[in-house]
């Protein structure tokens, strides 16, 4: 009868820890995203293989954006970590610190999207640190992140590739829907004046020049010497429309219409995607809303 | 004579009359409104227009329907080519420091084979810009002409 209870309990255990061990297999990998763009590549590849923790949400300001110790703790218990990059995330070092490190659970998405654009501000040359209004990018980025997915979970690397290739090809029907329609608006009338300096990616891939009122952080906040120089730019090159950020405030804006007689183009998703039910929910929606409101504006 | 009252009265008064100036300026800016000047592209220069032949040629059977247009403008469409491979239009064409986009749209039944359109743009000086794509049923590309070939257009 001993003998009998010792074999049950063994055989009971075996079944404990086999279940235990098929639960973790099959459980989601935990991907942190510090970016809300990152976030909607994280659900297109990983699908219900991941469960993606958004640090910095929708609205939020990235460029001002400060973890919490909540954070923290999600950030610790992560299996993925996926970081923007090119200089975006100033906490990074702090976050990596505070959440223990980990070993290369912190993936540098930006790091693998290519050269970064350079540009002065403050008499400095700083990174452009947005890189995803590059489409050609964020097809670097998707390689990237079913790289790092297929790493922590090897198991389901065939699935994440497999999503992968398919988002891509989304992504290229979207870079000539976004061609064409760019296509509508005169090359000499592309001219961008938006909030702050986020564009730049954008512009060199359809043809726009760009005319910021702040700087590439939003924290840089222009002198009124600045904005004096851009009213007469907005007069000099006939812009016929200026542009305000979903987490910008439209004052300024409003006062160089004002000023230039230039009308009030529309908001601009610059720094993420929109909220859950607005039109720019996902990167797709983001970067057709982004296009339409320019190009019917600009026409 | 600065010991004199109604000449350090008239010196007070000098730096006074000077000083009001630059003040009533600065605590009385003009109000934007009456600032506004309406918006127009001083210093754009008018584009240069000339005339350029433009010709579409087609690997294979032409397509159901085709388009070949710049903004506002078509430049050459199905009418002109009726079953034959090749079209050819002279564009007058008003080129900007920046270039023009051209759309070329087209459409083949869908059963049709892989397919390709070369579209070439000559200019008087005998220099050519041309670009070929290739499409199966549907086709919906952007060719650049620069405002002079050999030069990338400025954005």
């Amino acid at each position: 009868m001993k003998r009998f209870s010792i074999l049950a309990g063994c055989v009971l255990a075996l079944a404990w820890a086999t279940t235990l061990a098929h639960a973790a297999a099959n459980a989601p990998l935990k991907v942190v995203s510090l970016s809300t763009v990152l976030s909607d590549l994280a659900r297109n590849v990983g699908g219900d293989k991941v469960q993606v923790i958004e640090l910095v949400k929708a609205g939020v300001d990235p460029h001002e954006f400060q973890p919490s110790p909540g954070d923290v703790q999600q950030v610790a218990g992560a299996d993925v970590v996926l970081v923007s990059g090119k200089g975006l995330e100033g906490y990074l070092s702090r976050l990596e610190q505070s959440s223990g490190g980990g070993s290369g659970k912190f993936v540098d998405v930006g790091s693998g999207v290519g050269p970064s654009l350079r540009l002065k501000e403050d008499k400095k040359t700083v990174e452009d640190p947005h890189w995803w209004h590059s489409i050609a990018n964020v097809k670097k980025a998707v390689g990237v992140v079913r790289d790092a997915f297929g790493k922590a979970d090897p198991a389901d690397g065939a699935a994440f590739a497999a999503a992968a290739t398919a988002y891509s090809a989304r992504l290229d029907a979207l870079d000539k829907e976004i061609k064409l329609k760019v296509a509508e608006l005169p090359r000499e009338k592309r001219k961008l004046v938006t909030s702050h300096d986020a564009f730049q990616y954008f512009a060199r891939d359809y043809g726009f020049r760009i005319y910021p009122i702040e700087g590439v952080s939003t924290e840089a906040q222009p002198s009124s010497k600045d904005v004096a120089e851009l009213i007469e730019t907005i007069k000099k090159q006939g812009v016929k429309a200026v542009f305000f950020e979903n987490i910008e405030n439209p004052k300024v804006v409003a006062a160089i219409t004002q000023e230039t007689g230039a009308k009030v183009g529309g908001e601009l998703y610059a720094d993420g995607l929109g909220a859950p039910d607005s039109d720019a929910a996902t990167y797709e929606a983001m970067m057709r809303h982004n296009v339409t409101t320019i190009v019917n504006a600009l026409k | 004579m600065r010991g004199q009252p109604w000449l350090r009265l008239l010196f007070v008064v000098l730096i006074f009359a000077a000083l009001s100036v630059p003040v009533w300026r600065l605590t009385h800016p003009a109000p934007i409104a009456a600032a506004a000047t309406p918006v127009a592209a001083e210093s754009t220069p008018a584009p240069t227009t000339i005339s350029l032949e433009v010709e579409v040629t087609f690997a294979g059977p032409p397509p159901t329907s085709f388009q070949l247009k710049e903004p506002g403008q078509t430049i050459l469409q199905s009418g002109d080519v009726s079953g034959e491979t090749t079209a050819r239009a002279t564009w007058h064409a008003h080129l900007p420091k920046e270039g023009v986009d051209l759309t070329f749209e087209a459409h083949w039944p869908d059963d049709a084979e892989q397919t390709a359109a070369r579209i070439r743009v000559s200019f008087p000086t005998g220099q050519t810009v041309e670009k070929t794509f290739w499409a199966r049923g549907a086709m919906a590309e952007i060719l650049t002409v620069p405002a002079s070939p050999g030069e990338s257009p400025s954005p």
